[in-house]
């Protein structure tokens, strides 16, 4: 697949990600465009000398470019690739450096109360897991489970049998999950009959159904033809 | 000849030198900034320049090199990717220090 990426493409899939996370953020987003002129100052800048320094390295041939992964444009006798190369990695350094100084005027390391929050979230998503143990259905689902990744890895199934199984496994679960986090919602609104609350459970509950046939038929378009195969010889 | 050790010598190697001489005062104010720019330059743009490399997009004349290779990529392609990274840092911060508004 990255024997086909041309070096805008690399460019591309390195830069607009972060960028985009950056910008996005309400908080970033407001110190980002307090600073927009120091922005695109230091932005034009670093495009302009980076840009004329790979035209000298490229002279020196301190390296050479493959032409085929190039579009052949040209600005200035500067190819088109290495412009928006130096645009967009200046622009996500200054877009980060100001963000980052702005908070480490302040004393606060912005990185690590990222990744702390990062943590935090994934922490509280991991103790969620406990729910899988507290009811039947999801224990029984959990057991089928295992049984399958088992299974399939006795059978061998290909790369592709394995995504669509694994698919169908979360799927499973995840659904699961959020029924359970249903049920016990609704419980504490009321445990009274009431057709609303009726119609939210069942709602929840078709929607595991759906992905358990689902993941039933996944499985037996992957085993059947091998647990044939074996039964017939 | 190690041309590509020459170029990135003269061309960010000393630029980061001077910058670096003449305002390290401005520059140790933010040295967290600086060292995760540094961090996220040898991870993820690490990573982009050897996927670029093993996917041919650039190509290196061995002969212009000091000849010492890690994983199949030149030495001077990490020292290069050291000086890039340090020179855009220091001369965002440059940037950042005089137009920046701190209200």
């Amino acid at each position: 697949m990255f024997q086909d990426l041309s070096y805008l493409g690399y460019t591309l899939i390195f830069t607009i990600p972060p960028i985009i996370f950056l910008w996005l953020r309400r908080d970033f987003f407001d110190i980002l465009k307090q600073n927009l002129k120091t922005l695109l100052i230091s932005t034009a800048l670093l495009t302009v000398y980076g840009s004329i320094m790979w035209k000298i390295g490229l002279h020196f041939e301190a390296w050479t470019y493959s032409p085929e992964k190039l579009t052949g444009l040209e600005f200035l006798t500067i190819s088109v690739e290495d412009i928006v190369w130096w645009t967009l990695v200046s622009f996500l350094f200054s877009s980060f450096a100001i963000i980052s100084t702005y908070y480490e005027d302040r004393n606060v390391n912005i990185v690590m109360r990222e990744l702390n929050g990062l943590m935090k979230s994934f922490m509280y998503a991991s103790s969620g897991f406990r729910a899988l143990t507290t009811e039947r259905n999801t224990v029984i689902h959990i057991a089928v489970a295992v049984l399958v990744i088992i299974s399939a890895a006795f059978f061998q199934i290909t790369r592709a049998e394995w995504m669509f199984l694994i698919l169908a496994i979360s799927l499973v679960v995840s659904l699961e999950l959020m029924n359970n986090a249903i049920e016990r919602l609704c419980s504490k609104y009321t445990t009274k009959y009431n057709e609303d609350i009726k119609f939210i459970k069942d709602a929840a509950a078709a929607a595991v159904l759906i992905s358990s046939v689902a993941a039933f038929v996944t499985g037996m378009v992957i085993f059947m033809p091998r647990i044939i195969d074996i039964v017939s010889r | 000849m190690p041309i590509y050790l020459i170029y990135l010598a003269v061309f960010f190697a000393l630029p980061v030198a001077i910058l670096w001489a003449v305002y390290k005062k401005e520059f140790s104010k933010y040295k967290k900034t600086i060292l995760w720019s540094l961090f996220f330059v040898f991870t993820l743009g690490w990573f982009w320049d050897w996927m670029s490399y093993k996917t041919e997009v650039w190509k290196y004349d061995s002969a212009k090199t000091a000849g010492v290779w890690i994983s199949g990529i030149p030495i001077e392609e990490f020292i290069g990717f050291y000086l890039f990274g340090t020179l855009l840092i220091l001369s965002v911060i440059l940037t950042v220090r005089k137009y920046v508004s701190r209200s």
